[in-house]
């Protein structure tokens, strides 16, 4: 005889029906729509002006059935390139889904320029975050609204610099540690992706 | 009468087992079996030494079933002097979480007015086969009662000064200087 709970289940407690968190380090996290593998960030990653995948940002996700809205977010570490033209380090970020921009999410981030492009010092925690809207009557991906999203889509971040070669960014990046140089693992920061799905 | 599903609750709908969360201010939250005590905060200066940042700390007890433990914590820093460089070290257990180091500053400048938020975050990976305290893989026979997880910080130096828990101004102007920015801790385990 089966549980009496699974012959007559409570209602959900409450709108969110799953949440897909882990660090960029490779790792497969397994959760009720499926499994998923992480990227693998094992260095900075310097900028230019074209605009590159973010590395630890991508993901490839399906929401489970009842899913309404989608939230996804990405928490990285934004620098100024540790060059004499870093300056504030300007830089734009653009969220992507299955290849489409979605214009509604774009960022721009960068420091103070505080009078001379070699003060290069800015470096913080930073995030993009972005809900999507399953709910609507038909696809509008620069706005972040789909009607519906039934199969595997890419949810990923692109960046680029402001300029070249003032303003200059990289991602990931640590620049010092205990009074000194960051060395080996230090020098770079995993990034962390967390998507919850709700009804 | 009780309800039938307070008698016979259904399993989780979903995979978040238990979220901690609260500010530093000394409050005790409720978890679904234990209870959590915050640290109290106030507006400090760093040091070159690294010290226990206040609202950081919690010996967390899992919840049966957990397979993930999403550690968050934000709080607010303030350049003293030119960019305020600092360093933010996670630790579990005494061993240091190398992977999620985080060094941050503003712009380097005789201003200092730099003030914004560091979010140190992880998320302890329980599924592992063995224990690796520098990357934050802890093996679960590893984490058996409460375990200890807290940040430290230190500055660069004592020409890069800064602080934490710190604002200076309020309401347009900074008069009763410093005020308390409080930090936030949020720890949620998942299935």
């Amino acid at each position: 005889m089966g549980n009496l709970t699974d012959l007559f289940p409570a209602p959900a407690s409450n709108s969110i029906l799953e949440t897909l968190v882990g660090i960029a380090d490779g790792r497969s996290v397994t959760v009720p729509s499926g499994t998923y593998t992480f990227g693998n960030v094992t260095a900075r990653q310097t900028l230019s002006t074209s605009y590159a995948d973010v590395t630890g940002s991508s993901i490839t996700y399906t929401p489970p059935a009842e899913a309404n809205y989608v939230s996804y977010k990405f928490s990285y570490k934004s620098d100024s390139h540790d060059i004499n033209y870093g300056s504030s380090g300007i830089h734009h970020i653009a969220l992507y889904l299955d290849g489409t921009r979605v214009a509604r999410a774009q960022k721009n981030v960068s420091g103070n320029y505080s009078g001379s492009h070699s003060n290069n010092h800015a470096s913080f925690t930073q995030y993009i975050e972005f809900v999507f809207d399953l709910t609507a009557y038909s696809d509008d991906i620069s706005n972040g609204k789909l009607a519906g999203w039934t199969t595997p889509k890419e949810i990923k971040v692109m960046a680029r610099d402001y300029s070249s070669p003032y303003y200059r960014a990289t991602i990931h990046t640590n620049i010092w540690r205990g009074g000194t140089g960051a060395s080996g693992e230090f020098q770079y920061l995993q990034p962390m992706i967390k998507i919850t799905a709700f009804k | 009468m009780s309800n039938f599903t307070d008698l016979f609750p259904a399993v989780s709908s979903n995979n978040t087992l238990e979220i901690i969360c609260g500010i530093g201010d000394g409050r005790t939250v409720h978890g679904v079996t234990n209870s959590y005590t915050m640290g109290t905060a106030s507006a400090i200066e760093l040091t070159t030494s690294y010290q226990d940042m206040q609202g950081s700390s919690i010996d967390y007890i899992l919840p049966d079933g957990t397979n993930y433990v999403h550690y968050e914590y934000i709080v607010k820093w303030a350049a003293t002097d030119l960019s305020g460089i600092c360093d933010w070290n996670l630790y579990f257990d005494g061993y240091e979480v190398n992977s999620a180091f985080v060094s941050n500053a503003s712009s380097y400048g005789a201003s200092n007015h730099g003030h914004h938020l560091v979010y140190i975050n992880w998320v302890f990976d329980l599924t592992v086969s063995s224990t690796d305290y520098t990357d934050g893989k802890i093996l679960k026979s590893d984490w058996t009662g409460a375990k200890n997880i807290k940040v430290m910080a230190r500055e660069y130096s004592s020409s890069y000064d800064a602080r934490a828990h710190w604002t200076t101004w309020r309401d347009g102007t900074s008069t009763g200087y410093p005020f308390l920015d409080v930090p936030l801790l949020t720890v949620t385990a998942y299935s």
